[in-house]
């Protein structure tokens, strides 16, 4: 075996070391890019999927027509869920989970802000088998009178005490005590549960979060249902759940539920069904993690078998002394298998070295478990990689008839379209497809961020409402202006980069009947929002409480709003939500108050009879932001004793709309380049054998009086042309995946002749500067060399 | 027309310099048919490739129609070889994936020259050496004797002055060989092509003006 097989192997690597060396670098390149693309892959479809009884486990959902459109969303009442296990008897168990609370803890003599508080019911734990360390949620905790802490919030709260965490009081909101009643092992890393510490509903409704209206959709609910229910049957069961309980049927929606398993892939609707969303991305991973292994392994093929000259003569000797063709393919196969075993140990530990600038990359904590589910993963790429590869030039290379080959008749495959052309075809048409994506993901990002927001995002600032800012606002305003830190201040819902509230069945003067199907964004103002946000007002005035005290119910929209409201006179108009009446004084521009690549939805600002959550002020240009800062803060801090000063500013909040994007053009950047990094290194391999195959023919033509430039087009030409094809046939794969791509964005750039232009002349240059000095070498080699006939 | 004065080209491997040539002094007129002869490692193909231009020397003088070839430019010598020398080869180095048509066009193909006039020239080589039958072969279907004609063919194409030829008859049999020189002699007396010959073969020394003899990197006289 070693004799036969390995040894000839080692001594041929040896003998032709370049090719071994370019060989094993892009096998190991793509192995290690297949590897970390693998096990991303393997977390994302292991998120929330390790529950005993997943089966049995379902998110509820609503679904009706919204604005014209089918749409489904995640939110359902929050009467649902307990109405829901009472009446239907199939219900077993039921959890309504609502995330992102911040408050404040008093514990001993520490005082901290925590945030990803949540409230949930008692089924909670059971349901997804979330265990305690201690304690547990016992009836004190469900009837609002404790706390559920995870064991790393105990360590914070309370140090090294932690392990007597049970049983210990802490002050919320410097208002109520609670008792700590169960501490929580931590939620492992790949769950949407991201809790510090939950609260029970009952908790909730006390701070008055709970609420009975059945159109008032703001919570996530799961259900555990009985063994073996029928999906279709329980949820024709459960559509009309709304329209029985609710006192206006027409415009009731349907409840359905979702199994919990999709929940995380499928995360995004369309027409009314959640059937895209992350998923998309995993599919786009895989693809990418086995285009980078196809073009490792076409590499290989073309380095293999543009050694076929060299290896026809030891193929013929072997075949005329004996050796089948069977033994030859093994002698080959062996060889692959041996250069992907090479390139498998350096994968690995490639992969090990880059994992961490890849976690940044995906945003996550990924670390391989070395058990015998890797292990046999592991192992079946080395048999893929090594199949992929090795058998074409396997059976390519054992073909040769010895008599031929021998006869000296053997001529190596001709620059004419073959395997080898095709192979490289493919490599840069991928290339260049990643490469034109890339460019494209950059360009819409830069579009996106050029785009007119509606409001001044620099020197704008924000303060969420926390402990006393609410009652305390009047004289903190004043306060600030006084300062001369800010120049001016307004009250609203939500910062300007977020919206909090939506919602439909509005009414105006003179509106028509389907009026109320049309959806609108909330927001609400004091006073002064035009000038604090720096929007643009179109007609009328800006909402002034202090100065115009029937502005309580006074009302602005934007001009989406106008037009979709079809108005004419907009100014005195009355419009009727939430059974208040108000009256518009202004109109205003639009602006993005959602992501930026999405529309504008239309929007109603309403006054201080609405309910506000954050505070704008504006910076004082006058002053530095650091002098200006440390005023507010002091202002602050009067106002709003024991509660620690946060702030956020507009333009980094808008900023961090684009996170997900970035990471998309981090990725692109990383598979493109890995592509085209693999590509030349075959490219390379291919070009230097060429050359030295043909390094005969130019010395010929050099006596014949060729100039070096004109033998360097000679050698490059075949590459120019076959550059040329790759362009060709990427561009329709390209302009469909990016229509696909860009499809999800509402706001988005026009596909670009540039793109595939300058993803041309990328490749170009970069495949020229691959070939260039082993061709001009070649080329301006004296042929006295080459000609050499002893 | 060539004039080599006191040329030497050496190499040194370790401390050691070893000549190729070594005080060569050497003229040759337009019309002349000269053979160099010595046995291997005189330095004939050396020699040959010097005067050719496609190789350097260390020291002397080499003057081509009077210009000084150390002094030229790569680009100018590349011009003069084009325009003024053909090659013939003892492996009669043809282009194996280009057919004999093409291989004899190839010379041409390098002197900025209309397809049509190229045309007319290559059709009037293959006839001048009855090869209009054999055109579209590949050199591998062509016997040795007929590899060389068409290296012959390639190397007149272009119609130089001189003809530099290294052990042309080499890997031919007697008969193949004869009929080569009787075409080297053919061409020096009807044409006026110079001819520089290598070769082993007193036979065929004997049909230049004159002989010269190379011993251990030297002419000897």
């Amino acid at each position: 075996m070693f004799n036969l097989y390995i040894k000839p192997a080692l001594r041929n690597f040896r003998r032709n070391k370049l090719f071994s060396v370019l060989n094993i670098t892009g096998l190991a390149i793509g192995m290690a890019g297949a590897m970390l693309i693998g096990l991303w892959v393997y977390n994302m479809t292991r998120y929330d999927r390790f529950y005993k009884d997943e089966s049995q486990l379902y998110i509820l959902r609503c679904k009706g027509v919204v604005s014209g459109e089918m749409q489904t969303w995640k939110w359902v009442p929050k009467i649902l869920g307990p109405t829901m296990i009472q009446e239907v008897p199939e219900v077993s168990a039921m959890t309504r989970y609502d995330n992102n609370w911040k408050f404040l803890f008093t514990a001993n003599d520490k005082i901290l802000e925590a945030d990803q508080g949540s409230f949930a019911d008692p089924d909670f734990f059971k349901m997804f088998g979330f265990s305690f360390v201690e304690g547990g949620p016992t009836m004190d905790w469900d009837n609002g009178n404790g706390i559920v802490i995870t064991q790393q919030f105990a360590k914070t709260l309370f140090g090294d005490k932690a392990a007597e965490a049970v049983g210990r009081s802490i002050k919320i909101d410097s208002v109520d005590v609670l008792k700590v009643t169960g501490v929580l092992k931590d939620f492992p890393a790949n769950t949407m549960f991201k809790s510090n510490y939950i609260l029970s509903w009952k908790y909730g409704a006390k701070l008055g979060f709970v609420d009975s209206n059945w159109f008032n959709n703001n919570v996530q609910t799961f259900i555990k249902v009985a063994k073996g229910t029928p999906l279709a049957g329980f949820n024709r069961k459960i559509e009309g759940f709304v329209g029985r309980h609710s006192t206006n049927p027409n415009t009731a929606y349907k409840i359905l539920a979702e199994p919990f398993s999709r929940n995380y892939l499928y995360d995004t609707q369309q027409n009314g069904e959640f059937v895209t969303g992350r998923i998309v991305l995993v599919k786009s991973m895989i693809v990418i993690g086995i285009f980078m292994l196809l073009l490792a392994c076409f590499n290989f093929m073309n380095l293999t078998t543009a050694q076929s000259e060299q290896r026809a003569r030891e193929v013929g000797v072997k075949k005329a002394l004996g050796a089948s063709r069977k033994k030859l393919m093994i002698q080959f196969l062996t060889e692959g298998l041996l250069l992907t075993l090479a390139a498998f140990i350096i994968a690995g530990a490639l992969a090990l070295l880059i994992l961490p600038f890849f976690n940044h990359l995906v945003d996550m904590d990924l670390r391989p478990v070395f058990n015998l589910k890797l292990a046999l993963a592991l192992g079946i790429l080395i048999l893929a990689t090594t199949l992929m590869a090795g058998s074409y030039p396997a059976l390519y290379l054992s073909s040769f008839s010895p008599i031929k080959v021998l006869g000296g008749k053997f001529k190596r495959m001709s620059a004419k379209l073959n395997l080898r052309s095709v192979l490289f075809v493919v490599q840069f048409t991928i290339s260049m497809v990643l490469i034109v994506g890339t460019i494209m993901i950059v360009e819409n990002i830069n579009y996106a961020r050029s785009r007119s927001l509606g409001y001044e995002k620099d020197g704008l600032m924000f303060s969420w409402f926390s402990g006393h800012l609410d009652q305390n606002y009047l004289p903190l305003r004043n306060a600030l202006l006084q300062s001369g830190a800010v120049s001016s201040v307004s009250k609203n819902m939500s910062p300007v980069s977020l919206s909090q509230s939506n919602g439909w069945g509005m009414s105006w003067t003179g509106s028509s009947a389907d009026a109320s199907n049309i959806q609108f964004l909330r927001f609400s103002s004091d006073a002064d929002m035009v000038k604090t946000l720096g929007m643009k007002l179109i007609k009328g005035r800006d909402i002034d409480i202090y100065k115009y005290p029937a502005d309580s119910t006074a009302m602005i929209l934007t001009e989406s709003a106008v037009k979709a409201m079809h108005l004419k006179q907009e100014i005195g108009t009355i419009v009727k939500d939430n059974r208040a009446e108000w009256h518009v004084v202004g109109v205003i521009k639009d602006f993005v108050i959602d992501g930026p690549f999405e529309n504008i939805r239309p929007m109603m600002i309403e006054g201080p009879r609405s309910w506000f959550d954050v505070i704008h002020y504006r910076l004082n240009p006058a002053h530095p932001v650091q002098e200006n800062l440390s005023t507010i803060k002091k202002v602050f801090d009067q106002y709003n004793p024991g509660f620690p000063f946060s702030y956020n500013f507009a333009d980094q909040a808008f900023q961090k709309k684009f996170e997900q994007s970035e990471r998309y053009r981090q990725i692109a950047v990383f598979a493109a380049g890995l592509a085209i990094f693999i590509s030349c290194l075959g490219l390379f391999g291919l070009m230097t054998y060429m050359a030295e195959m043909r390094m005969k023919e130019i010395g010929i033509r050099k006596v014949l009086g060729a100039s070096a430039k004109r033998l360097f087009l000679l050698l490059s030409k075949g590459f120019l042309s076959m550059l040329f094809i790759s362009f060709i046939v990427s561009t329709p794969v390209a302009i469909y995946l990016a229509h696909v791509w860009l499809s999800k964005f509402d706001y988005r750039i026009h596909i670009s002749v540039l793109w595939f232009v300058e993803a041309f002349c990328i490749s170009l240059v970069i495949a020229l500067a691959t070939i260039c000095g082993k061709a001009w070498k070649v080329a301006s080699t004296s042929p006295v060399n080459s000609l050499k006939t002893e | 027309m060539i004039e080599l004065a006191n040329l030497s080209k050496w190499v040194k491997a370790g401390g050691n310099q070893t000549f190729l040539l070594k005080d060569i002094n050497l003229k040759i007129d337009k019309g002349d048919f000269v053979s160099i002869m010595g046995p291997s490692g005189s330095g004939k193909s050396t020699l040959l490739n010097v005067i050719g231009m496609l190789d350097d020397y260390d020291e002397g003088q080499y003057l081509f129609d009077g210009e000084d070839v150390g002094g030229l430019k790569e680009k100018a010598k590349q011009s003069l070889h084009k325009d003024h020398i053909g090659f013939v080869f003892q492996a009669y180095h043809l282009i194996d994936e280009l057919t004999v048509y093409e291989n004899i066009e190839t010379p041409l193909l390098y002197q900025n020259m209309k397809s049509a006039e190229r045309k007319a020239i290559v059709a009037d080589m293959l006839d001048r050496f009855q090869m209009v039958g054999k055109k579209d072969l590949f050199p591998a279907q062509l016997s040795g004797g007929q590899q060389q004609l068409v290296g012959i063919a390639r190397a007149l194409v272009a119609n130089p002055d001189i003809i530099l030829a290294d052990e042309p008859t080499g890997n031919l049999n007697s008969k193949q060989g004869e009929e080569i020189m009787d075409i080297f002699t053919r061409l020096n007396k009807e044409d006026g092509v110079t001819i520089i010959q290598v070769t082993h073969s007193e036979k065929n020394a004997a049909y230049g003006h004159r002989i010269i003899n190379l011993l251990d990197a030297r002419i000897e006289n």
